[in-house]
């Protein structure tokens, strides 16, 4: 018997059985491990929500180079001054409050993640002799900054890894604001309301566009959850050189009835477009992007403006789509429609080759980050065939009931939020706020060593940050933002518009018309909010509405 | 309340030997079982645990965006809805048709250049060294390179079309990734020409395998170059080949990189394959329990499409089996 018993061989079936009862325990024991979920954007805990602001302290500056009244800021360079702050102001309010945080507040170091390209800003000194921000606030607090570099398109990854194994690696996030809904439901965000009450950061007054730009940098469902760095208006740029051209408008003129200039409409744009394709002279009508998901921008453009004061995505009553409607379709046949102006290959074209082709001098018109003048209209850039022929305008828009309704939005828009799992939630938001503020902000944003783009009013007013985006494109960047909209950041945005895309890239490749892109989208969007929940979906669609602009125009080009 | 009772702790004789019986190495099971105790912990690591990880996840209606991480995703139990939310998405259907259209044209042109090649390589040539490290080089790049290089070449002002404009006369500007079908094309041109090497590679192998006895027998015999191919070399090659087809079969299946690369699944969904529209769901959309479902049902049909694959590489062993069972058979009953 025994003998029998050993000279039994394991077959395939006894280790399949063991090997399966050992997983479904593994599997048990995993899922034992029950940590509490935060299903929506955490509270500041009831200890860190003073019932008053904080009062003005007095304090009095020990530090060498300050102006008078001045308490902390950048010194040791020509004009350091026009970033040195007073006690009340957001950045010195900020400094103070985190220097009498208790111990156990206080970290020694805080850790943020940043886009890679963005962290020049706070590691290489600008202007020569000035220190970097991360050594003033060192200075300054006593706290040491890591800022980590992490490749844009990890960072969401990174938080939703951060947030669900409750890992606490960063005290601050970094992500594209267009993940801001998807990542505030995900409990990934701090809700910043009784910091911002507390230590009043004053967004409002800095930001250009005021509270309609608040609303739509650092609000998700009427909650404040994350602070921008970042002024990704697209703003459109043109030739100079061309529009000025006598003979160029001569013929324009004859051709199209009014005068070639930067036109108010998408039907003059149009128009320009057609008159500028010449592909046998290497010059392309206009190359505002058509690829998958960012080429989204142009459509929303001229989505955006269909309406007075502005067409939005969804009813904030019922969340039901507005898109397939004249609006919709109207924007997604004239998306395909205008690809008769651009290179054959625009579906296939990113920022990268659009960039080249108008450094080129390849087009006459485009549409791209407000960086674009500064990076090519520059006389250190030996490649560039467009120094000193560029222009900017502000998004062209549709007239309605005798208004002219123009819409830009930002995209992607770096953004900062402190992350739930840090220990130290106030001082990761008294950091944000000190390095938002206007003087310190404008201080960063002029630093040609990473790509933040000039948001705030004072930013327009820097002669540094002036000087590097050009004069000519400052007052298209107050406007952009001034007539804006943001783009789909709710929650399941990147879900909406990969079924926007993808339909309106079939209208492109002939697949599909627009009213039935537009058709199979909204039921798709209507599929998504009801997976999501439509609820929560409708109350956060509400609170979106005061992120769109209300400014509406006078039309003055007779066309 | 009263003392607790001492745990004795004193042996009884043979208690040792009580404790040790569950390894008594002359147990041939015992002994096995603990022999491959530390292979099987890590299949159970690498391989089980996270099959029955993406069972359990595709069985909820969790994703990480909804708070809390995966252990606690029966809290959104929902009985697999997620599966007949698979079974109903043209999306994933289209993807999958789309799949395997691209592996159905892609792998068999891959096997017959491959085969070709070989054959050219059989016989000694002046540089033969040299062109032989040189077929190689596709396989060596990394795919996301190859993607990136033929989406430059494929641009309508790219190479590929200056090639055609010279060839005939006249400019060709297609755009090949702007359209359905030139996209289609574009992405098969890429796949085969990054490995094709592969079965060159496999089928050179084989052929400087077969034994050469029977070459020469068959040529004495006065077989033709075609003869000796079809009754000697392909029968003999079969199943190198077969193992060939299916090694990249399945590997092709998973075609992302010069995809991604290339056209993003695009325009529109005329390229999305399997592996694009997954990343897409569990990347973009983050919707991780539907994308463990589809990778589930993928899971499904690539065994049961591998296991008739793999059919006619069992056949000859059953065969054998049978034969040698029959043989058995005889004996004993002539024994009798």
């Amino acid at each position: 018997m025994e003998t029998q018993k050993s000279a039994k061989k394991i077959t395939r079936r006894d280790f399949l059985r063991a090997a399966g009862i050992a997983g479904v325990g593994v599997v048990a024991a995993g899922c034992a491990q029950q940590a509490p979920a935060p299903a929506a954007p955490t509270a500041a805990p009831a200890t860190a929500a003073p019932a008053a602001a904080t009062a003005v302290p007095a304090v009095v500056s020990t530090k060498p180079g300050l102006a008078a009244g001045m308490i902390g800021g950048p010194t040791g360079f020509e004009g350091a001054e026009r970033y040195q702050y007073g006690p009340d102001s957001p950045a010195g309010r900020a400094i103070e409050a985190l220097k009498q945080l208790p111990a156990d507040k206080k970290p020694e170091k805080l850790i943020v993640m940043h886009p890679e390209g963005a962290v020049g800003h706070w590691s290489v000194a600008f202007p020569e002799g000035a220190p970097t921000p991360a050594q003033i606030f060192e200075e300054e607090t006593g706290i040491k900054l890591d800022i980590v570099g992490v490749s844009e398109n990890d960072q969401f990854t990174k938080i939703i890894q951060d947030t669900t194994t409750k890992a606490g690696q960063w005290d601050v996030y970094s992500f594209w604001g267009n993940n801001r809904g998807t990542l505030a439901e995900s409990g990934a965000f701090f809700v910043l309301d009784d910091f911002v009450a507390q230590h009043r950061p004053e967004w409002d007054k800095a930001y250009a566009g005021g509270q309609t730009t608040v609303e739509s940098y650092a609000k998700y469902n009427g909650k404040y959850v994350c602070v921008s760095f970042d002024g990704d208006y697209q703003s459109w740029n043109f030739r100079r050189d061309l529009f000025e051209d006598a003979t160029e408008q001569k013929n324009f003129k004859a051709k199209y009835g009014w005068d070639l200039q930067w036109p108010e409409t998408f039907e003059q744009l149009d128009q320009i477009s057609e008159f500028f394709m010449r592909p046998d002279q290497n010059l392309l009508g206009c190359t505002d992007i058509r690829n998958s998901i960012w080429g989204l921008t142009n459509w929303i453009q001229r989505y955006a403006s269909a309406a007075n004061p502005f067409q939005g995505y969804f009813d904030p009553k019922t969340g039901k789509p507005l898109i397939n409607s004249p609006a919709g379709i109207r924007a997604t046949q004239e998306y395909s429609d205008t690809m008769a102006f651009k290179s054959k290959d625009a579906v296939s074209w990113g920022w990268p080759e659009q960039y080249a082709n108008f450094t080129a001098g390849g087009a006459a018109v485009t549409c791209a980050f407000p960086n674009m003048p500064k990076f090519l209209d520059n006389a250190g850039n030996a490649d560039s065939k467009v120094v000193g022929k560029i222009r900017t305008g502000l998004a062209p828009g549709r007239i309605v009931d005798g208004k002219l309704i123009r819409r830009t939005l930002w995209w992607p828009n770096i953004t900062l939020a402190v992350s739930t799992q840090t220990k130290y939630p106030e001082a990761s938001y008294l950091w944000m706020q000190w390095a938002n503020s206007p003087s310190m902000f404008t201080f960063m944003v002029g630093n040609p060593a990473g790509y933040y783009d000039p948001f705030q009013n004072s930013d327009f007013k820097d002669p540094v940050v002036v000087a590097s985006y050009h004069d000519y494109h400052v007052p298209t960047m107050i406007a952009s933002i001034e007539h804006s909209v943001p783009p789909l950041n709710l929650n399941g945005a990147s879900e909406y518009e990969t079924a926007l895309d993808t339909n309106v890239q079939a209208v492109i490749a002939g697949k599909k018309t627009a009213e039935q892109a537009m058709a199979d989208c909204e039921a798709e969007w209507e599929k998504i909010t009801d997976r999501i929940g439509r609820e929560k979906q409708v109350a956060a669609i509400a609170a979106q509405m005061a992120a769109f602009s209300t400014v509406v125009d006078e039309p003055k080009i007779k066309s | 309340m009263a003392a607790s009772t001492p745990i004795t702790t004193k042996a009884t004789p043979g208690s040792a030997n009580r404790r040790l019986r569950w390894i008594d190495m002359n147990n041939t099971r015992t002994f096995a079982t603990t022999l491959t105790l530390p292979a099987q912990l890590v299949l159970l690591l690498i391989m089980i645990f996270p099959l029955l990880a993406v069972v359990y996840i595709s069985m909820t209606s969790w994703s990480p965006t909804q708070g809390g991480d995966w252990t606690q995703a029966y809290k959104f139990w929902d009985w697999g809805r997620n599966y007949v939310e698979v079974f109903t998405d043209p999306f994933f259907w289209q993807a999958l048709g789309r799949t395997f259209l691209i592996v159905g044209i892609a792998v068999p042109l891959e096997f017959l250049l491959g085969l070709g090649l070989a054959f050219l390589f059989l016989e000694d040539f002046r540089g033969k060294r040299i062109f032989y490290a040189l077929m190689l080089i596709p396989m060596m790049i990394v795919p996301a390179v190859a993607g990136y290089m033929f989406w430059m070449m494929f641009q309508s002002n790219g190479p590929i079309n200056a090639v055609i404009s010279a060839i005939i006369g006249q400019p060709f500007t297609l755009a090949w990734l702007s359209s359905e079908a030139p996209a289609t094309v574009a992405v098969i041109i890429a796949e085969v020409w990054q490995w094709t090497p592969l079965m060159f590679l496999i089928m050179a192998s084989g052929l400087v395998g077969l034994p050469e006895d029977q070459m020469r027998a068959a040529t004495m015999l006065g077989a033709s170059g075609w003869q000796k191919f079809r009754y000697l070399m392909l029968p003999m090659l079969k199943p190198i080949i077969i193992i060939a087809l299916v090694i990249r079969g399945m590997e092709a299946v998973k075609i992302f990189d010069s995809i991604f690369l290339m056209t993003a699944g695009g325009p529109a969904r005329a390229t999305e394959s399997l592996s694009i529209y997954m990343y897409k769901v569990a990347f973009q959309q983050v919707r991780w329990s539907f994308a463990a479902a589809a990778a589930m049902t993928v899971l499904v049909i690539m065994t049961i499409i591998a296991s008739y694959a793999l059919r006619p590489l069992q056949a000859p062993q059953r065969e054998a089996q049978a034969a040698m069972r029959q043989a058995a058979e005889t004996g004993a009953a002539g024994s009798d």
